[in-house]
């Protein structure tokens, strides 16, 4: 049955809960749902525009890598006439990570910490869209499910969790990997989320929208997951969240942002899933090196983390910090001091349950005959074994052909 | 009252003088502004309503009311003739403001955020006040497009140039000449790094993107090796930055002047600008052209899930005209699966334009404005990457938060510079308009879904709004039925 506008205006606006669903939109299998308790919370960054991977996690031990990069190169740990804060940071004698990502140290050194490198996936178009797009729904080509592999997640797993703020986007858009069948709300500021005004207008204009947004429409469930986080929201108080001791989020977004999770998490109001986007990573031209543009993104990550990680010491079980990057860059600089588009990415995991203090994954080198496509880092670890094991050993969800399907990871070791 | 030639003669010199005075107050008021028209007030519901719904930004009594006169395909011809429709009012406010119109040569000396904030105004503003609204709706798609944000290097001052040298003569002409003006757009070679892309420093990020989002879409068949070649045949394509600054330059010393192969077509070596031409017959020549652009313009004006004979439709009217972009568009809104076109969710940009529209407001597109439609995730010209601002429902549907904030804020006049007279819009439909709480929602249902509420609809709603029909009660029942479900559609 085609939903035509007047019967879409009627449903809406009477609410029926029984009204048919819309055959143009996409239908949903139902698959019983598996039942587990909540696992850690998952903090998912993804870095946007394809981060540098090789200035990331820096293989100093690796001769080409300062061939390839004669001026965007992180100097040696040790070396000479470089003061050691413009140097990479030693991890284990091969991979350094970037001076700017130094604040990440202390948990590396309690392994909670750990990178997988030359990870990413197998798409080769080096289109930010494309890969983007197909990272985000877990996916290896354009077929199959329009959602998002967390959405997936979700939808997959009855944690009897009915909060409206088991995932949220912290930005103005959700991004498209928590789309699915659990609505996710899209936050910018738990401060934001407030309806101001005559207290007569706003009580009308609340108790009228729980009545529209009861059914019929597609954007029930949106509107009724918004009712839910304004109902909640109301009970918490932002402006007087204290920090623990030593932690200080950079007064950026992303901090801000990493802030606001934080205090969710303590307030216990059932987060499952919280996504943060953290973007300018497509250096095609004036990169720097321990310095400049990507070091101040670096910068920010590292604190923001960071912070997170002191401020949630005592909950540290239940954390579990995620980055991704639809794909990383050249091997060798390019001829604006900056990098193209190139394949292998490395991936951040810090939290109680992460197996931490390792680089993990093969490491396939970046001599000519080592490097693939125009010379880029290859891949040696699919993204999806890294997430399969995460969602499979911390969110408790053994669905894996519905999170990735058609695909089957191979567990790397990234968790206790 | 439709405004003489001589008045707006008159009124936009009076304009031009006073905008050097007036230019930067926000929120000022516009003395002498004709009044928005009034309108008959609709007997019945409007058959064209659907369609006017979809290709303007929320119709007014007064389009309504000459649709439902003229018959829809013939006021879609009109439509799809913008030169024919006399545009003084939204002219007229545009004028107040400098920088859209303002020489090359003098506006790199205006501050970079007022010229950033001024093209989001005047975009607001037609988007509002034009009668050219299909244009408007048009050029908002190849502003997409084309997408450019204003935060990049010098593209707040060369999207201005961008937007009326390239986006709005071309918008309903042809597709030749459109890519033509934007591959020679200075905002665009910045923004995509092409003034960094030279010979012995090639940078393939705009020839990636004129592939993958301007013309091809990934997965046409074009190669990592035609990337590169795409962007050898356009090193040297940049900007001035001297005397003309902000004009295209063809840089023939940093052009790599090698043969070139692309898309399995060989470029003989010497060919110098002319080697980035040939790229662009290359891409019009490519099968995948017309059925690239014809799915994106299917997606924006029919469905998300764009109906694939309609797509082939359209696409085989693009080949077959060269791409006409009226045909195609007559092709795709003269058709079938338009007349029967699921809703598309409303993008910021039309919700709150719409809203605007349809209760009449009074406004200069005040800041609040901009701020409102950046919390709906809609930042004018702000978009950061160049795929544009998301068109489909599932990007959009879980911010409605922010749009309940701004019914509110609109319907209560908490908005500073936007001026809305619920009670005057009231006595349009008679004086029986504002007798009760249920006749309120029939009237301002009318103006802003079509059509009245139905019955069970009202019963579920009055409990919530009373049966006062104050200031307060008329605030909260617009508010509600702004901020409802059937709203968000279009």
């Amino acid at each position: 049955m085609l939903t035509t506008r007047r019967t879409l205006l009627q449903a809406a606006a009477q609410g029926l809960a029984a009204a048919a669903w819309p055959s143009w939109m996409p239908r949903l299998a139902f698959a019983p749902r598996h039942t587990a308790p909540r696992g850690d919370v998952l903090v998912c960054i993804f870095q946007r525009g394809a981060a540098d991977a090789l200035n990331v996690v820096v293989p100093h031990g690796e001769a080409a890598y300062y061939q390839l990069r004669p001026t965007l190169a992180i100097p040696r740990p040790d070396a000479r006439g470089v003061a050691a804060g413009a140097r990479a940071q030693d991890l284990d004698g091969f991979f350094g990570l970037h001076p700017a990502l130094a604040p990440l140290l202390p948990a590396w050194q309690a392994g909670h910490l750990a990178a997988v490198h030359a990870c990413g996936a197998p798409d080769e178009s080096r289109s930010h869209f494309q890969a983007m797009e197909l990272m985000e729904r877990g996916v290896a080509e354009p077929a199959g499910p329009a959602s998002g592999w967390i959405g997936r997640h979700l939808g997959a797993l009855d944690t009897g969790n009915a909060s409206p703020l088991r995932a949220i986007g912290l930005g103005e858009q959700v991004p498209r990997s928590l789309q699915g069948t659990v609505p996710a709300a899209a936050l910018r500021s738990i401060a934001d989320f407030h309806l101001g005004g005559d207290p007569r207008a706003v009580n009308a204009l609340q108790g009228a929208l729980t009545v529209l947004y009861q059914g019929g429409d597609p954007l029930a469930g949106p509107g009724q997951a918004a009712l839910g986080v304004l109902d909640t929201l109301d009970r918490l108080d932002p402006t007087h969240y204290r920090p623990a001791a030593g932690a200080q989020y950079p007064d950026s977004d992303f901090g801000w942002g990493l802030r606001q999770v934080a205090m969710l998490i303590k307030a216990d109001v059932g987060l499952e899933v919280a996504c943060l986007d953290l973007g300018g990573w497509d250096t095609h031209i004036t990169q720097g090196g321990s310095a400049g543009q990507m070091a101040g993104l670096l910068a920010d990550l590292g604190a923001g983390v960071a912070a997170l990680y002191a401020d949630l010491a005592l909950h540290l079980d239940r954390l579990l910090v995620v980055t991704l990057s639809e794909f990383g860059r050249r091997a060798q600089e390019n001829g604006s001091l900056g990098t193209d588009h190139g394949h292998g990415s490395v991936m951040l995991l810090l939290g109680g349950g992460i197996a931490g203090g390792r680089v993990v994954g093969r490491w396939p080198g970046l001599a000519p005959d080592q490097l693939v496509g125009p010379g880029d880092l290859a891949v040696t670890t699919d993204y999806r074994d890294v997430l399969g094991e995460v969602v499979r050993q911390r969110l408790n969800n053994p669905r894996l052909d519905t999170v990735f399907p058609g695909y089957t990871p191979i567990f790397p070791g990234v968790t206790r | 009252m439709p405004v003489t030639r001589r008045e707006f003669l008159t009124l936009s010199g009076l304009a031009a003088a006073s905008a050097l005075l007036t230019a930067c107050v926000p929120g000022r008021a516009l003395p002498g502004a004709p009044p928005p028209p009034a309108g008959p007030w609709p007997a019945g519901p409007d058959a064209t309503w659907p369609a006017l719904s979809r290709l303007t930004f929320g119709p007014r009594l007064d389009e309504r009311a000459h649709a439902a006169a003229i018959g829809q395909d013939a006021w879609i011809e009109e439509q799809l003739a913008p030169e024919s429709l006399a545009d003084a009012e939204a002219e007229w406010r545009v004028r107040h403001f400098d920088t859209p119109g303002m020489d090359t040569s003098i506006l790199f000396d205006v501050r970079e955020e007022t010229v950033r904030r001024e093209l989001q105004q005047v975009t607001l503003l037609r988007a509002v006040y034009s009668r050219r609204q299909l244009y408007e709706i048009i050029v908002d798609f190849w502003s997409d497009h084309f997408s450019i944000s204003t935060h990049k290097g010098t593209c707040a001052w060369l999207k201005t140039i961008d937007d009326r040298a390239v986006i709005r003569p071309q918008a309903l002409g042809s597709f030749r000449d459109l890519l033509w003006a934007s591959m020679h757009s200075p905002a665009m070679l910045v923004f995509l790094d092409n003034q960094e892309n030279y010979k012995d420093g090639s940078n393939e990020n705009y020839a990636r993107e004129l592939l993958e989002l301007h013309t091809l879409g990934v997965g046409a068949g074009y190669t990592q090796q035609d990337v590169q070649e795409v962007a050898r045949c356009l090193t040297g394509w940049t900007v001035d930055r001297g005397l003309f600054r902000g004009q295209f330059q063809f840089d023939a010393g940093r052009h790599d002047a090698g043969a070139k192969r692309v898309l399995g077509q060989a470029i003989p070596a010497g060919g110098g600008a002319q080697d980035g031409e040939r790229v662009h017959a290359l891409v019009l020549a490519h099968p995948a052209l017309p059925h690239f652009i014809a799915r994106k313009l299917v997606q924006r004006l029919v469905a998300d899930d764009p109906p694939a004979a309609l797509v082939a439709a359209a696409a085989a009217t693009f080949t077959r005209t060269q791409g006409d972009i009226k045909a195609v568009l007559r092709t795709i809104l003269h058709g079938a699966a338009f007349a029967t076109a699921p809703p598309k969710i409303k993008r910021p940009l039309h919700y709150v334009a719409g809203a605007l529209r349809q209760l009449a407001a009074e406004t200069d597109a005040a800041p609040a404005l901009l701020t409102a439609l950046a919390a709906m995730g809609q930042p004018l010209f702000q978009w950061p990457r160049p795929d544009g601002f998301p068109d489909t429902a599932a990007a959009w549907q879980a911010n409605l938060f922010p749009r309940w904030q701004f019914a509110l804020a609109l319907a209560t006049g908490a908005l500073p510079g936007v001026t809305i007279d619920l009670r005057a819009l009231l006595r349009v439909a008679g004086p029986a308009g504002a007798a009760t709480m249920a006749a309120v929602l029939d009237h301002f249902s009318t103006r802003l879904l079509g059509r009245p509420l139905p019955r069970p609809a009202v019963e579920a709603l009055l409990p919530h709004l009373g049966q006062d029909t104050d200031d307060t009660g008329l605030q909260a029942a617009v508010a509600v039925l702004l901020a409802g479900p059937a709203y968000q559609w279009r």
